[in-house]
């Protein structure tokens, strides 16, 4: 018994950096392909699973989200599941689409987390837990191919980092520049080299989850034991890379961030460094320290210095934006799914029901008319996109080619301004389209509503204006009307109080004047929160990565909240540091 | 261990200690807090979001952090959430108490000159901190207020490399350990050799008594800084270092208020408000701690000779910086707590304390 589920192959997708971003999503609601976004951008075509689990209730106690999703990076997920639960619902929804040529989720079935011992008691006032017993997992793989009913394999469930922590151990010696102090791996090996390259969380999506059931976890084990050669030798080129930089003088980057990979590339491609220097280790520090986008940012910077070239994106431009229209469906319906979207939700039932509510905002005309109306009437619209900093003034004007009015506000930078924001992202990617093909799609992207193509990440652009405009770390009395935006909120206070508590701000306020301005910049926190998601936004526009996934919405919105928040407080701890070493 | 809702996020609880008595950490997923001076304090542990906190089963072992993950999975923080059988284990948590610490000695120790309470030299306190933090790594899977490690030497580089000269065997070590770091994380630490090594302590500008408290004097008083309220490394950590003043002259009533600096802050451009019954003025103070402006009463009328002679300063209070309240009791733990410090070296201490416990004598 045991069939081991093919994992799903998503090498084609990309990841933001900084987030762990859902890969793909169920198909239970309208999905993109319904609606290919009006300027031709390719949709997003990922149904992993379909179908809605008709879980019953009685038996989850708790689900999230709903299950049919991969994750990557260390975005969490858990499901709790009583033991008594049947399997026949899941396991024959499973089997009509496991043939169906789309890749299994293995990790859907992988960690399950099973409290036997002693139940969650959702009583209204207290919830008791015991952890004595051990949490069990089941293995929902094995048992749906057995075609059995009820439980035959339970192991213990472990966190996923502990579980990479003993197999590091295990390599033995050999690897200690990549390891901490205790003799586990270091932050980054975990981040650069074993999530990416050994475990392959892309491929291996079952790795990912922050807990993992015994197969799991002797299946990590191994996998990362069994590279302890390449480890090795990885950690010979890093040690040969550092004697290098220091030779070299090299001070700028971090450098396991920015060896990392190179050093496990090396590893697999040459094995470990060679006795005798040959000079390789010099070549890998120049191609890494020189200007790696230099190449792609002067191609543009010619292909725009031609006049012939401009006025051609001038006429495209003067097309596209005419093209924009706004329709006249009413908003209401759309603002209303937002609370859903955005509110709290409860059990496993509540999020699929909140997914397909999502999955329909995402098809509705409403973010495109608004982003539409932007461009000539922005009265009508229900916030005003100069006070969200979005644009500078309202209406929204056309996007010139080469100069922007005023490049600070997200959609007046000018479209070779957005091409270059695209290039520096593509740091990682490794292809690109030509530039030419580019600077057209950016025309066509900056005269979208909003300055995106695609619904669903104009739909997402809307969701932020509403979270971002009830955000305001400093107000102790703020009550967003959305759940997800009072959790961030929340969280913003408590980043607000380590503030309190180092003495860099005094209790809500200025200590001194050098931070006021800061300060009123945390006043207005919508005007860099969408800032910034927008950002994101539009890296996800141009790679196409969609914005289908609820769960993975709201942990952008949440993400973007977090690298908002960690931004202006150091701005704020600057500002005093500055005088004192002054 | 016991989850409650704590203003909407779980924590383990309140503290009990106002603000500048806590020690604070920011780890993913996490803020953790310890009241500084009581020794047998159990961390608390607020969550901002649970699900980040990937290192939990290194402080609630595995099957407490399984529990943890299952509890909370899906519950706004409200009920209370009790696990049985899951503990933080302090001895996990220990380097995270002493990094915590760290943070709270760069911002809260109480140097004066009035009290004699040594300063402490803030390149090796941030070389040890970013030690300590590169340390801990495990904690800071995200970017968090406190995992930036190049931040924290930075600033010191050409001091820590003249550290280097003094000799001192643990400086040695410690800056050598920096400099490796600082290598790792990107921060240029080659010699420099214009450095002077910068004695920023006690650099005293003018004297308490500049001003005098001479002759046409309506009022004068005493008061003291409420520290949540300015930068540190500014003023003396004393008690009653403000002195402040009201005269006439032309007809019009001023109040100057000088306050007591120590440190390398600049006191330049810090708030200080004067407030007497109906009665109150506001401006700014200079570089040497001193702020002179025109008293108003409530229609924002100057104040005249007469009323000023008439009115009653008894009650006039001095504020430096912004509007808190804090404790005299609050500043005499931290006093006690450092020269309690400085008296025997704690087992926790840092390199700093330790220099400035023996530069003492």
């Amino acid at each position: 018994m045991g069939r081991k589920l093919a994992a799903p192959g998503l090498s084609h997708h990309h990841v933001e950096h900084d987030l762990a971003v859902v890969l793909a999503r169920g198909a239970g609601g309208p999905h993109a392909g319904d609606h290919p976004p009006r300027f031709g951008a390719m949709p997003d075509q990922v149904d992993l699973i379909v179908g809605e689990q008709a879980f019953s209730d009685e038996h989850v106690v708790e689900r999230r989200p709903n299950g049919e999703h991969v994750r990557g990076g260390d975005q969490p997920l858990i499901r709790l599941v009583r033991i008594g639960f049947a399997l026949g619902d899941w396991a024959s929804r499973r089997e009509q689409h496991g043939g169906s040529g789309h890749h299994e989720n293995e990790k859907t079935d992988g960690d399950q987390i099973v409290d036997c011992q002693s139940q969650q008691q959702c009583s209204k006032h207290a919830i008791r837990v015991c952890s004595c017993a051990g949490y069990q997992t089941q293995l929902y793989a094995e048992r749906m191919s057995a075609g059995f009913d009820t439980a035959t394999a339970i192991g213990v469930s472990q966190p996923r980092r502990a579980v990479i922590d003993r197999a590091w151990r295990a390599i033995g010696p050999g690897v200690e520049v990549l390891s901490g102090d205790d003799g586990g791996p270091l932050r980054r090996t975990v981040k650069r080299i074993l999530d990416p390259l050994v475990l392959r969380l892309r491929a291996n999506a079952q790795y990912s989850a922050p807990f993992v059931d015994a197969d799991t976890a002797v299946a990590m084990h191994e996998l990362i034991v069994g590279h302890g050669a390449k480890l090795r030798a990885a950690a010979a080129w890093f040690e040969l890379l550092k004697r290098e930089r220091r030779r070299l003088r090299i001070t700028t980057g971090n450098a396991q961030e920015l060896y990392f990979p190179v050093c496990f590339e090396l590893a697999v491609t040459k094995g470990a460094p060679a006795q005798q220097d040959d000079g390789s280790a010099e070549a890998v520090l120049l191609e890494i320290h020189g200007d790696r986008d230099r190449t792609a940012m002067e191609v543009l910077n010619q292909y725009v210095a031609d006049p012939a070239v401009v006025a051609g994106l001038t006429d495209q431009l003067g097309r596209s934006w005419r093209d924009v229209r706004a329709g006249h469906e009413i908003i209401d319906p759309f603002l209303a799914g937002l609370t859903t979207v955005l509110g709290f939700v409860e059990g496993h039932s509540a999020a699929a029901a909140r997914q397909r509510v999502w999955s329909a905002l995402i098809a509705d005309a409403t973010p495109y008319n608004l982003g539409a109306k932007a461009h000539i009437a922005a009265a009508e619209l229900p916030w005003s996109i100069a006070e969200l900093g979005l644009s500078s003034v309202e209406p929204q004007p056309a996007p010139a080619i080469v100069t922007g009015r005023d490049s600070d506000r997200p959609l007046n930078r000018c479209v070779v301004d957005r091409v270059r924001a695209t290039l520096r992202r593509a740091m990682d990617r490794e292809e690109l389209p030509d530039i030419p093909m580019l600077c057209a799609e950016e025309v066509d992207r900056s005269c979208a509503p909003w300055g995106l193509l695609a619904e669903d990440k104009q739909a997402t652009l809307i969701a932020g204006i509403e979270v971002g405009a009830c955000l305001a770390p400093l107000a102790e009395s703020a009550e967003p009307r959305y759940a997800l935006a009072a959790q961030i909120q929340a969280r913003l206070r408590k980043e607000a109080y380590v503030l309190h508590a180092r003495r860099y701000l005094a209790d809500g306020g200025a200590m001194h004047p050098r931070q006021q301005q800061v300060i009123d910049d945390l006043g207005a926190f919508a005007r860099p929160y969408l800032s910034r998601l927008w950002a994101r936004l539009h890296g996800r526009d141009v790679w196409q990565e969609p914005c289908e996934d609820l769960d993975d919405v709201r942990a952008l919105l949440e993400g973007v909240a977090r690298s908002v928040s960690l931004d202006h407080r150091q701005r704020i701890k600057a500002m005093l540091e500055l005088q004192v070493a002054g | 261990m016991r989850l409650v809702a704590d203003s909407g996020l779980w924590s383990t609880g309140q503290h009990a200690a106002p603000t500048p008595l806590v020690a604070v950490l920011e780890v993913s997923g996490a803020v953790l807090s310890w009241t500084v001076d009581d020794p047998t304090a159990v961390a608390q542990v607020a969550f901002t979001d649970p699900a980040r906190a990937d290192w939990l089963w290194r402080v609630l072992g595995e099957p407490g952090h399984v529990a943890l993950a299952a509890a909370l999975d899906g519950q706004t923080p409200d009920a209370t959430v009790e696990l049985t059988g899951v503990d933080l284990q302090p001895e996990s948590l220990e380097p995270l108490r002493r990094l915590a610490l760290g943070h709270w000695l760069r911002r809260w120790w109480p140097t004066s000159r009035r009290d004699g309470i040594a300063v402490l030299d803030g390149a090796l306190l941030d070389a040890e901190i970013a030690v300590l933090t590169a340390r801990a790594e495990d904690f800071f899977i995200d970017d968090t207020f406190d995992s930036d490690v190049a931040a924290l030497l930075r600033p010191h580089t050409a001091a820590l490399n003249a550290h280097l000269r003094g000799g001192d065997p643990r400086v040695v070590e410690l800056v050598r350990t920096c400099a490796d770091l600082a290598d790792d994380v990107g921060v240029a630490f080659g010699e420099t050799d214009t450095v002077t090594a910068r004695r920023d302590d006690y650099a005293l500008a003018a004297g308490p008594d500049s001003g005098g408290r001479g002759s046409g004097a309506i009022a004068t008083g005493t008061a003291s800084v409420n520290w949540a309220a300015v930068p540190p490394g500014v003023f003396d950590a004393a008690e009653d270092t403000v002195e402040w003043r009201v005269e006439a002259a032309d007809g019009v009533t001023k109040a100057v208020v000088h306050v007591e600096l120590s440190g390398s802050g600049l006191a330049a451009g810090i708030a200080v408000q004067l407030r007497s019954g109906f009665l109150g003025g506001a401006g700014v103070l200079d570089a040497d701690g001193v702020a002179t402006f025109h008293m108003v009463d409530e229609a924002r009328q100057p104040v005249t000779e007469s009323v000023a002679w008439d009115h009653d300063w008894r009650t006039a209070t001095v504020t430096v910086g912004a509007d808190v309240e804090e404790s005299p009791q609050t500043r005499e733990r931290i006093r006690d707590f450092a020269r309690a410090r400085l008296r025997a070296p704690a087992p926790d201490a840092f390199l700093a304390e330790v220099l400035a416990a023996e530069s003492d004598y």
